[in-house]
């Protein structure tokens, strides 16, 4: 066994075992300390960010001449007179202008992508080139139309309708579960990577 | 003015975006197609706007706790320590950003980086793993047919990711695999289908000014 001598090595491993420390005791000041550290840094890494694209996005090409970027830097300044009653209601515009961006990609990846795509890519793998590819993509699209009958609220639940709700749940259960799976074995992977790095970086006993 | 100015900004800017994915010939009167519009203005206006945004949120984070640290309210010290670690990393990163040819101080950043601020995320993910113990308990009761299949599915795929799932059965990964590709995935791609449906809604309701709560102005359900 040989421990690190490095000093961040340290700050590291005593970042994870304060972040630990709540689950495998309980409350306590060192997390709290490590849980403010964590709330700040993440906060001044965040503002780090914005501040670089405002001056590398903003003023810069601004200072080279694109003068049309004067309009996103007054709106973003708008934002802030949410902070003087009188004139707060300017902030509004800022708002309207990121939410028109969202709102537009959105309606058109939602529809294209996500609607369309999805139920293109259910409809083309039945009947596949074999047998097996068949089966599976008779299930791809059963199952799919069994979980949006599920959603269904509109029509009468007939003994069909109801039927295919039930297999909708019963799939959805199947994905939960997948969901779960995969949720319990990568939250694992990473806690035994930390072990990894303890044990073997920072004790030097891997 | 206060009411109208902001929903006639959402629509016009909502439907130069959806209009640059679909069309592609000049706007009349403009000489400029609308992806074009959408590459040379709005995404670049996009970017500044929402740094601008970002930093307010901050700003909000930094006068509830200077409140606290200011009028000594209880636990004022952790607000000191949020405080200081906030102005170190925004400060630096700050300096990085608007000097990237520093190669010094981005080298200094990244030790601040990697090794205080990285293993606290990694930390809190691992803490997740902690709490999965307790969350399985109460996920894996086997309480009707339901809760069996997802059960059942969940070992089956947390068999098939594992190595020893591999040496007690070599048929784990396979089954591990095609519950992922077929039925999960097809699980997946019906709430995606019903989430998109519920967006589109959504959307088209805000841009069509009949959903206004973002703005803070009312008439929106």
């Amino acid at each position: 066994m040989q421990i690190s001598t490095n000093i961040w090595q340290w700050i590291s491993v005593a970042c994870v075992f304060g972040m630990w420390s709540l689950p495998l005791y309980k409350d306590n000041p060192f997390y709290r300390v490590c849980q403010n550290v964590f709330v700040g840094s993440c906060a001044g890494h965040a503002i780090g960010i914005a501040v670089g694209n405002i001056v590398n996005y903003g003023f810069q090409p601004l200072g080279q001449g694109k003068l049309d970027l004067l309009i996103p830097i007054i709106l973003g300044l708008m934002l802030y007179t949410r902070f003087f009653p009188g004139i707060a209601w300017l902030s509004r515009w800022p708002v309207a202008f990121l939410v028109g961006v969202g709102v537009g990609q959105t309606i058109y990846t939602s529809l294209r992508s996500q609607i369309i795509n999805q139920s293109i890519a259910a409809m083309t793998k039945f009947p596949g080139q074999d047998l097996a590819s068949s089966l599976n993509g008779l299930i791809s699209l059963i199952g799919l139309l069994a979980i949006l009958t599920y959603f269904l609220f509109t029509v009468p639940q007939s003994r069909f309708v109801k039927g295919m709700s039930q297999l909708g749940r019963w799939m959805m259960m199947v994905t939960f579960g997948v969901g779960f799976g995969n949720v319990v074995s990568g939250r694992l992977s990473v806690l035994l990577g930390e072990l990894l790095k303890i044990f073997g970086d920072w004790l030097g006993m891997i | 003015m206060r009411k109208e100015a902001p929903l006639l900004i959402t629509f016009v800017v909502a439907l130069i975006v959806m209009l640059s994915q679909v069309t592609t010939g000049n706007v009349p009167g403009l000489g400029i197609s609308m992806p074009v519009l959408f590459e040379r203005y709005i995404s670049p206006w996009m970017t500044v706007v929402s740094a601008f945004s970002l930093c307010l949120a901050s700003v909000n984070l930094i006068v509830i706790h200077s409140r606290n640290v200011s009028r000594k309210q209880p636990e004022w010290i952790y607000s000191l320590i949020l405080l200081g670690s906030l102005v170190l990393y925004g400060a630096w990163c700050t300096y990085v950003q608007i000097n990237p040819d520093n190669a010094a101080a981005a080298a200094t950043y990244s030790l601040l980086y990697n090794n205080i601020l990285s293993p606290l995320m990694t930390g809190q993910w691992a803490c997740l793993a902690f709490y999965v113990a307790s969350a399985s308990y109460r996920a894996f009761r086997a309480r009707n047919l339901e809760a069996t299949v997802l059960l059942v599915s969940a070992i089956l795929v947390m068999l098939g990711a594992t190595p020893v799932g591999g040496v007690i059965w070599s048929k784990f990964p396979v089954i591990q695999r095609w519950l992922i590709d077929v039925p999960n995935m097809t699980g997946q791609r019906a709430l995606l289908i019903g989430a998109a449906i519920g967006s589109f809604v959504a959307c088209l309701r805000t841009m069509l000014g009949i959903e206004r709560s973002h703005l803070g102005i009312g008439g929106g359900s």
